[in-house]
Order: C-alpha cells, then sequence, then structure tokens
C-alpha cells in the first residue's frame, strides 16, 4: 500500500498494515481520541469541547456508569485546539489554561496564521514554537508527532490537478 | 451578539437578520463550547457539543475517512466542525465529509479563506442519542438537494446504516459490519464494527 509517510497522524517507523490501524492513538492502545464537536465535562461542573483530545483507557467510564452514553465527568489528558481566524487568541489562551487546572497534562494550541504552536504543561507556562514542522508528543502522549507541513498548507496550490 | 443559554434548553433556535460569513463566524467563536448551523430561511441552530461516546465514535470515523482520503489524494476531509454555504443559503456542517480537490475554492479567492459555496461530494452524518432521526432525514436531503452525492446517515443504537443518493430514495442496511463507497469516494470502506462497540478490545491486541 503506497502513501506518504509524513501524514500527521502516523508514526514515521510505519510501512504498511491495515488502513485502520495507520492512526497513532489506534496503534498506541492506551487511549482514543475525541473530535472537535465532543464535550466533557469538567471537575468545575463547566461543558467544554477540545478541536481534538486524547484520553487514557482508565479514564472512560465503566460498562453501565451512568455517564457512558453522556458527557463524562472527566477531562481529556491531552488536548488540541486549532485557532480559526475568528476566534480570539486570549479566549483561547484562557480555556488552555482551563484544560490545565482541570486536569489536562498536555495542551497544543495551533496558530495556523501565525504558524506557532503554544504547549501548555501543568505548572509550567507555555512554550511558544514558531513555524515548527513538526511538535512531539509527551507525557500521556510520548510516541506521537504531529507533522505540521500540512496544517500550514492543508490544501493544494492550485485547485485544479 | 453574547447571549448565554443553559445547556438544558440546548438545542435551540435563534432568529437573526442576515450575516456576512464574517459576522456569522465571529457569532460562532463567542461560543466555542457550541455548535451553530444556519437553515436556508436564516433560522439560527444552537447545538451542543456530542456526548463522549458518540464523540469518540465520530473521530473513529473521521480517522478512517481521513487516512483513506490521504492515500486516495483526490479529495479532502473537513471535520465536524466545519460549515459549508450551500447553495440554497444554508450554513451547514456535516460529521464527516469529502471533497474533490477540483471543487476547492481557487487560491486567492476570498471565499477559500471563509465558507466554501458547495454542499461536499459525501457526507456523514452519526445520529447521537439526543438527535431526532426525522431532524436528521431532512438534513440528508438537503445535502442531497444541493449537491452532496453520496450520503450516509449511520444511527449506532439502532446499527443501521441509511444510504442517500441523488434521484433514489435512501437504502437501508441493517446491522452491517462495513459500508462500502461509491461514486466520489469509490474505494472507501468503512469498518463499523469499531463504530458499534468503540470500546471493544481489538482482536489479537
Amino acid at each position: 500500500m503506497a502513501f506518504s509517510i509524513d501524514d500527521a497522524l502516523l508514526p514515521a517507523t510505519l510501512t504498511a498494515g491495515p488502513m485502520t490501524d495507520l492512526i497513532w492513538a489506534d496503534l498506541d492502545g492506551r487511549g482514543v481520541t475525541t473530535e472537535s464537536s465532543t464535550g466533557f465535562v469538567l471537575p468545575d461542573g463547566a461543558r467544554r469541547s477540545p478541536d481534538a483530545g486524547w484520553i487514557e483507557n482508565s479514564r472512560i467510564p465503566a460498562d453501565g456508569a451512568p455517564d457512558l452514553d453522556e458527557y463524562w465527568h472527566t477531562c481529556p489528558n491531552f488536548v488540541i485546539e486549532l485557532k480559526s481566524r475568528t476566534d480570539r487568541l486570549p479566549t483561547l489562551r484562557e480555556k488552555m489554561e482551563e484544560w490545565i487546572s482541570s486536569g489536562v497534562s498536555l495542551g497544543w494550541l495551533i496558530d495556523p496564521e501565525t504558524r506557532t504552536v503554544e504547549i501548555y504543561r501543568p505548572g509550567r507556562d507555555p512554550e511558544s514554537l514558531k513555524n515548527p514542522d513538526r511538535v512531539r508528543g509527551e507525557g500521556p502522549v510520548e510516541g506521537f508527532t504531529l507533522d505540521l507541513k500540512k496544517v500550514w498548507n492543508p490544501l493544494p496550490r492550485s485547485p485544479a490537478r | 451578539m453574547v447571549f448565554s443559554i443553559d445547556d438544558s434548553l440546548l438545542p435551540a433556535t435563534l432568529t437573526a437578520g442576515p450575516m456576512t460569513d464574517e459576522e456569522f463566524a465571529a457569532f460562532c467563536s463567542e461560543h466555542p463550547d457550541l455548535n451553530f448551523e444556519m437553515t436556508a430561511e436564516g433560522v439560527i441552530l444552537v447545538m451542543p457539543p456530542t456526548y463522549s461516546s458518540n464523540g469518540v465514535r465520530n473521530s473513529l470515523i473521521n480517522n478512517q475517512l481521513g487516512t483513506w482520503a490521504r492515500i486516495d489524494r483526490r479529495g479532502v476531509t473537513p471535520d465536524s466542525s466545519t460549515g459549508f454555504m450551500l447553495p440554497n443559503g444554508a450554513r451547514r456542517a456535516p460529521d464527516a465529509g469529502w471533497i474533490a480537490k477540483s471543487r476547492i475554492p481557487a487560491a486567492g479567492s476570498v471565499e477559500r479563506d471563509r465558507y466554501w459555496r458547495l454542499s461536499p461530494d459525501f457526507v456523514i452524518e452519526l445520529k447521537s442519542s439526543t438527535d431526532r432521526l426525522h431532524i436528521l432525514r431532512e438534513k440528508m436531503e438537503e445535502w442531497i438537494a444541493n449537491g452532496t452525492s453520496l450520503g450516509w446517515l449511520i444511527d449506532p443504537e439502532a446499527r443501521t446504516v441509511e444510504i442517500y443518493r441523488a434521484g433514489r430514495g435512501p437504502e437501508i442496511l441493517k446491522n452491517p459490519d462495513r459500508v462500502h463507497g461509491e461514486g466520489p469516494v469509490e474505494g472507501f470502506t468503512l469498518d463499523l464494527t469499531e463504530v458499534w462497540d468503540p470500546f471493544a478490545e481489538p482482536p489479537g491486541r
């Protein structure tokens, strides 16, 4: 099977495999991913939704738990927020701080217009990366590398191919 | 426009005057933890985030479709917060979708960085326990009427997939293990076993 190795969610060591196994979290097996419409209820009662998230299997409510099929009363271990042109940066920075104070171990705030990634971790000030080609996971998502080239340039330069 | 609304009142509708893309996007950005669409009649639909398990299901669907699209290279995939301006004037977001690269607005056009004026070639809607089926069926019909070639309405509770195609009544599959793409997404196969049971231990792990 031919595919390009720079795909954002593919580990660089991967060479082949069934298509549905190509995703980092799926290969890794320690957790599941959520997408941008997914809600969580945080310890302070706020209901929030990250643009992307990863949550370890042990935090998923047990079979039969009342919140399994509703909002999970927990927060993801890792979140990504992707700034859109109309999002306000101060609002997103506050949201990142709220994620961290609610129990998120690692958060990335990605701004494609300025090509910056702000890395949030508990007990530390955010670290800002300027125009990185990739950003490496740590802590809960050790081993994951996000290739940012497709994020900076997601579309073909010319629509006609 | 700033407002606060209790989750227990959602989903809700708001009426507003006509809004430009910039105005609508700015309005949505004021409420980063809610999802919005706008009907062709200008009614704003306010929706809470989906429940967490369904978000995992939708993430699995997006991962499968996105991975296939990257290998296939003929098109791009938006995620579930992505809005499109349909020919009928509605601003809608599918849970998953695929758009041929030839339809992407040209680089440098104003539209490129706003809502694209098109209905994706292929859309997936994933029913959550709080979605009403008849509303989603109307949405599928709207996608098709506005130019979408193929649409799948997936109901994980009933384990059904309704397949919508232009000019034909929907076809209903009961408890399928997979569903095969056709037309614009010929070659894509969605494995539904992990959608039906997203927390099952995969065999051999």
